[in-house]
């Protein structure tokens, strides 16, 4: 379910994440760079090698500019190559390394104020030197 | 029968010996007394004669009156929330909760003078055995959208806990397993913040912030008794509601696409918060099962990361500044000169310039010309007549 943005609501969006994460028998890329030059250890391991990553570039059609592609996807298929660890879009990828929300400055309040019979204090002295 | 100085203030004495982590005999050898004595003092069984009164001021560097004024300091009948790793000396506690006495007594003597920020917090009335994880995170969202800060990261934390209130004061203590205290003052009705900065680690000093935060919200109706019967869910609890601050489920989670260690590197300049932080946020918010959560504390451990994280060096820790702004708004208008500042605070120069924010020094420097001085507290006005003793060795207060 999407709230009218599009966006998946916080409570799905985490239970998706929990799903996707779950399937994924290795994190994603989790340590792979780490171990690509270890030897293989288990089953787990061996299977870490086998992984490929498919970089998918849509051409865009004749009629268009080809100076770039229409849109670029990232497939890491499974071992059987029946289905996907990963397959995203190389924007939705990115977008994951963002920084959108910028943090938020709170307006700076931390400041003393003097008491008002002070501040009347100071300016009845004030009026009296002026006088 | 009590003989000696009337009106000595035993814990004064417990208090000054205390912040220096000393024991009763190091004392007495500096004094020239007998180790029975120091005892008597502290509990109130008997007073120091004149000359061993005298020895303690200068020893200590503090004033006579200061010593015989009675302290303001709740810590008798609101308990006091550490934050602290485990086998902390018992001796790291008393020094810090020493801190936050007198923390409390300047800001309380301030207050004379100033008006401090309204205190605008939150807080949780019930039953805290009953708080669920839920009604935490609820808490956390009401405090953020009280304080206006979105759900975006805090830029900074102290200032808005000082602006909505808290007292916040920080200092190195020599312990650099003690992290923080906090608690509600019965003076004031303020609450009140000391941090601990002997890790000198930003992105740990920001989460003691957000975790003492966690106790004063969830916590301002705990006793002393339950503090000690319930430690562990209650540091549970502060820690559950520090997360939910730091890092608003809603937003963080849109970030995390990725559980991996180089994405919660990525994000902790944003977020202000290590991956450690992170790493049990995803699992508070089951965005990472078990063995997921396991495989990336086993990567982090296996990385090195556990004494010291990549860019802890980057942030710099947040500063206090209320105390700051209110000791230089009475200095530098000229309100109040600084030798009688100094003797009203009562406590030693480098302890109040620590505790305020002050450069090293700032008391040393005279600025006596001109000044109107008006009125501090009702018991200040007794003080204005005395001397401050001087001569004799001074023991610098700042650590052990």
């Amino acid at each position: 379910m999407r709230d009218y943005n599009g966006v998946l609501l916080p409570t799905l969006l985490r239970a998706y994440n929990r799903a996707k994460n779950a399937r994924y028998n290795i994190g994603i890329c989790e340590q792979l760079a780490l171990q690509l030059d270890a030897k293989p250890t288990s089953e787990k391991t061996k299977n870490f090698e086998k992984l490929n990553l498919i970089v998918v570039a849509q051409a865009p059609s004749p009629e268009q500019q080809q100076d770039r592609p229409v849109h670029i996807q990232i497939l890491v298929p499974h071992e059987s190559n029946k289905g996907y660890h990963l397959r995203i879009g190389i924007d939705e990828l990115l977008a994951g390394f963002a920084t959108a929300q910028p943090s938020v400055e709170a307006e700076d309040q931390a400041w003393p104020k003097l008491r008002k019979q002070m501040r009347q204090a100071e300016s009845d002295e004030s009026n009296e030197q002026n006088d | 029968m009590r003989s000696g100085i009337q009106g000595f203030q035993s814990l004064r004495l417990q208090q000054l010996r205390a912040s220096l982590a000393m024991t009763q005999a190091e004392l007495a050898d500096l004094i020239q007394c007998a180790k029975g004595n120091i005892s008597k003092w502290e509990q109130g069984r008997s007073s120091p004669e004149i000359s061993s009164f005298q020895k303690i001021c200068k020893v200590f560097g503090v004033s006579e009156t200061w010593l015989l004024e009675a302290p303001i300091a709740s810590r008798e009948t609101q308990p006091s929330f550490f934050r602290a790793q485990n086998q902390t000396p018992k001796a790291s506690r008393e020094v810090a909760r020493t801190r936050l006495d007198w923390a409390e007594e300047i800001s309380y003597k301030l207050q004379e003078s100033l008006e401090f920020p309204v205190v605008n917090v939150p807080e949780h009335k019930g039953d805290f055995k009953a708080l669920t994880d839920y009604e935490i995170e609820n808490l956390a969202t009401e405090c953020r959208q009280l304080w206006k800060l979105g759900q975006s990261p805090v830029d900074n934390l102290i200032n808005a806990m000082e602006s909505n209130g808290i007292v916040v004061t920080r200092g190195s203590l020599g312990f650099a397993k003690m992290d923080g205290v906090s608690r509600w003052s019965q003076a004031d009705a303020r609450p009140y913040t000391f941090l601990c900065m002997d890790k000198a680690n930003g992105f740990r000093t920001r989460f003691d912030s957000a975790h003492e935060l966690g106790h004063i919200v969830l916590h301002k109706a705990v006793t002393d008794v339950d503090y000690q019967k319930h430690y562990h869910l209650l540091e549970k609890q502060a820690h559950r509601f520090a997360s939910a601050i730091l890092l608003p489920a809603a937003s963080f989670s849109r970030d995390v696409h990725y559980p991996t260690l180089e994405t919660f590197l990525i994000l902790k300049p944003k977020w202000k918060a290590s991956a450690a932080a992170m790493i049990r946020r995803c699992q508070d918010l089951e965005i990472i099962g078990e063995d997921t959560a396991l495989r990336l504390w086993k990567a982090r451990s296996a990385r090195g990361w556990v004494q010291r994280e990549p860019l802890d060096e980057t942030l710099v820790p947040e500063e206090p500044k209320l105390l700051e702004r209110s000791v230089k708004m009475l200095v530098e208008n000229k309100i109040l000169a600084k030798n009688t500042l100094r003797q009203v605070l009562g406590m030693p120069a480098s302890i109040i310039e620590e505790l305020c924010n002050l450069p090293k020094g700032y008391f040393e420097q005279d600025n006596t010309g001109n000044v109107i001085e008006l009125r501090l507290r009702s018991s200040a006005q007794q003080r204005s007549n005395s001397q401050h003793s001087s001569g004799g060795q001074v023991i610098p207060l700042a650590r052990k």
